[in-house]
């Protein structure tokens, strides 16, 4: 199947290929990915070749841009005028707003250590992971609940976590833990039916394969 | 299904060499990803940080060469979780300029840049979730059509469905607004 040509390339309105370009051609701050192998501990490890590399699209856009630029202003303000008319919400000005900036150096409290050390973390990043390490620890429990067969307190567990991260970053994998605890207690019908529920609600979760991989082992009736 | 690793041994720290190939190769394209589904700018780095600890944490269950689908997959759902905590919708970001911007611009075109791009996120969150994904990765990050579908483990012929929908989505998003042009915008031309 061939793919059809990108908006980019083809017959589109100039506003198209303005929105297009300015969404392609945005980059993180040239520091932040040191930042990151910094934290994790991994920036020996990272190779020279690191310079800012748009998107894959050949981008002609970025420079290309400015020339469209002119033409295409009038039309991106009216636009956004519009939206912010529309949506009630005020596009702001230009400059620094009184929105509070994160701190990229200030120093963590209260912070749970994940493995590893992590001391360049943002405050929020900080605060994020703390919540996270706690989520990472649930959801090791209940797999080694799981490994020792002790399918009830890994149910138990897995129903605390979701009463406590309702909008956890691990519910996915909560959600997988599930499938596998109720097929490992014998309860096929609700691990078919967790799992046709998982595959509808998250049908592009990395997940969703090994879900399947469970859906066929559970075989087609389970009843 | 294929074999985890055990879970009663000491957590395993991930190859660093892994996770820096999976970083060097990611990163940006991660960033993108989760300021195209809504992360506002002065968040995105914490969310990316977010995305890759994940990653290192889980990098001994995750298959070689699905690094990218699941880091993928992760910022989908770190993004979708900001934006719940942030509780508000995210188009108009009104954090400073960029470092990096204001490295390589003038201050006009940043603005410019800065507006197209809200703009932009604006019309992608009136597109639903599935046609989205498939149409920031087709059109922003340039992947074919079988990266799509090995990315987000669909068939080739959903990833085209969702693509087309997508498209024409877009299109009259982008067209209504730029025909409802207020009338005092007109007026200042």
């Amino acid at each position: 199947m061939k793919d059809p040509t990108r908006l980019l390339d083809a017959p589109a309105s100039e506003l198209e290929r303005h929105l297009l370009r300015a969404g392609a051609a945005e980059q993180p701050p040239s520091a932040a990915m040191k930042r990151l192998a910094d934290t994790l501990g991994v920036s020996a490890s990272i190779g020279e070749h690191t310079h800012a590399a748009p998107s894959k699209l050949p981008l002609l856009a970025a420079n290309k841009g400015a020339l469209a630029i002119g033409v295409a202003t009038l039309a991106t303000l009216a636009a956004v005028g519009w939206l912010a008319t529309r949506s009630g919400v005020h596009p702001g000005p230009s400059g620094p707003t009184s929105e509070p900036q994160q701190s990229s150096n200030a120093p963590s409290e209260n912070v749970v250590p994940m493995r590893g050390a992590l001391p360049n973390m943002t405050t929020a990043a900080a605060h994020e992971s703390n919540s996270l390490a706690q989520e990472i620890a649930r959801i090791d429990a209940v797999r080694r609940d799981l490994a020792a067969n002790r399918t009830k307190s890994a149910v138990a567990g897995l129903q605390d976590y979701q009463r406590d991260f309702p909008s956890g970053v691990l519910r996915q994998e909560a959600e997988l833990l599930s499938i596998e605890a109720h097929r490992q207690a014998g309860d096929r019908r609700r691990a078919r039916t967790l799992a046709f529920r998982f595959l509808a609600n998250n049908p592009d979760s990395p997940h969703s394969a090994r879900v399947r991989d469970l859906l066929q082992d559970l075989g087609p009736d389970a009843r | 299904m294929a074999p985890r690793a055990d879970p009663e041994s000491t957590p395993a720290r991930p190859d660093p060499a892994r996770l820096a190939r999976a970083i060097e190769a990611d990163y940006r394209f991660i960033w993108r990803l989760l300021r195209r589904f809504g992360v506002p700018e002065h968040h995105a780095e914490d969310a990316a940080q977010q995305v890759f600890l994940i990653v290192a944490e889980r990098m001994t269950d995750i298959a070689p060469g699905r690094e990218r689908a699941f880091a993928f997959g992760t910022a989908l759902r770190v993004a979708q979780t900001l934006r719940r905590r942030l509780g508000r919708e995210l188009p108009y970001d009104q954090q400073q300029l960029d470092e990096r911007g204001a490295e390589q611009s003038t201050p006009d075109e940043l603005v410019e840049q800065k507006r197209a791009r809200e703009l932009l996120d604006h019309v992608l969150q009136q597109l639903p979730p599935d046609s989205r994904t498939v149409f920031v990765l087709f059109e922003l990050e340039a992947l074919s059509s079988p990266e799509i579908a090995a990315l987000i483990d669909v068939p080739l012929g959903t990833v085209a469905s969702r693509l087309r929908r997508a498209r024409e989505q877009f299109r009259t998003l982008v067209a209504e607004a730029h025909r409802v042009e207020p009338a005092h915008e007109r007026e200042g031309r």
